[in-house]
């Protein structure tokens, strides 16, 4: 399985840094925009793709998406 | 369809419902067990409420999301077919005879006692808040689903994880596939649950 990195909604607050398929987090930070930083760097680092989801778990950005310019909307959806 | 794997959802079908949808049919399904929502099939030829009588007829487990009783602003009308499946359900788990008074059933709700007030006759009810939080709903049906199924299911964290996971390699797919971001966001969701039970059955859990 590729290890990509993922800032997720941690359960007990806050964000998480973890790679796909991994239990527990690599760092819990207070804010999204911390964990952003921290895991695009690891990211880059690995040479691994970097998802960064909402609340709800979409997908709010991912490196894939930039690489490729795949998905551009006419009316692109507003963050919550 | 095994009645005692079956989990029938009663909600709200809104796209603001929908952060808290999703989470809840994955875990459902990851496990062991079968969501069974009206929106399951696009059948429109058949009446709703047959559809949903049957539903509720063939599963054990009921989560009724009464969030919306309440109006959120002047003029707004509250949401009656929850409560109105919730009496459904409790009327087969009282009336259907041997199988269905096995029945259990989960009420959902935004906010601590605000449900008393609507519909007190089922103030003895098993009853979680989740605060219109997608991670706390996930955890709430879970503790249920777990307690009550008796499963040895692994701990919400996993199974959050699990999902933020399908989440990406879902919405990646389906960016390879020519959707849009907002088409993923709108995906129907007769077509998120075979996206689910696809990576699911890919991605077996080792716990």
């Amino acid at each position: 399985m590729k290890r990509d990195q993922h800032v997720v909604p941690n359960p007990r607050g806050g964000w998480s840094v973890r790679h796909t398929g991994a239990a527990r987090a690599t760092r819990v930070f207070d804010t999204q925009e911390e964990a952003v930083k921290y895991a695009r760097d690891l990211a880059q680092k690995e040479s691994v793709e970097l998802y960064v989801h909402r609340r709800d778990g979409t997908v709010r950005e991912s490196t894939i998406k930039q690489r490729n310019g795949h998905g551009r909307d006419a009316f692109p959806l507003r963050d919550k | 369809m095994k009645f005692e794997a079956s989990v029938f959802l009663n909600c709200p079908f809104d796209n603001e419902y929908l952060q808290i949808l999703r989470p809840i049919l994955f875990i459902i399904l990851d496990i062991g067990l079968k969501p069974r929502i009206a929106l399951e099939r696009l059948d429109s030829g058949r009446p709703r409420i047959e559809k949903i009588i049957s539903l509720i007829k063939e599963s054990k487990y009921a989560i009724h999301d009464l969030s919306r009783i309440k109006a959120k602003k002047a003029g707004e009308y509250y949401r009656l077919n929850m409560p109105f499946e919730l009496g459904l359900d409790v009327g087969c788990r009282l009336f259907g005879g041997w199988q269905q008074s096995e029945k259990k059933c989960l009420i959902l709700e935004a906010e601590r006692y605000r449900y008393q007030a609507a519909i007190s006759d089922m103030s003895n009810s098993d009853i979680a808040v989740h605060g219109n939080d997608p991670v706390e709903a996930t955890i709430q049906v879970r503790n249920w689903l777990n307690n009550e199924a008796g499963l040895e299911a692994p701990g919400p964290t996993l199974l959050w994880n699990r999902f933020t996971d399908f989440m990406a390699d879902n919405y990646t797919a389906l960016l390879a596939n020519g959707y849009s971001d907002r088409d993923i966001q709108r995906l129907p969701v007769p077509e998120l649950l075979t996206c689910m039970q696809g990576w699911i059955a890919n991605n077996k859990r080792h716990i």
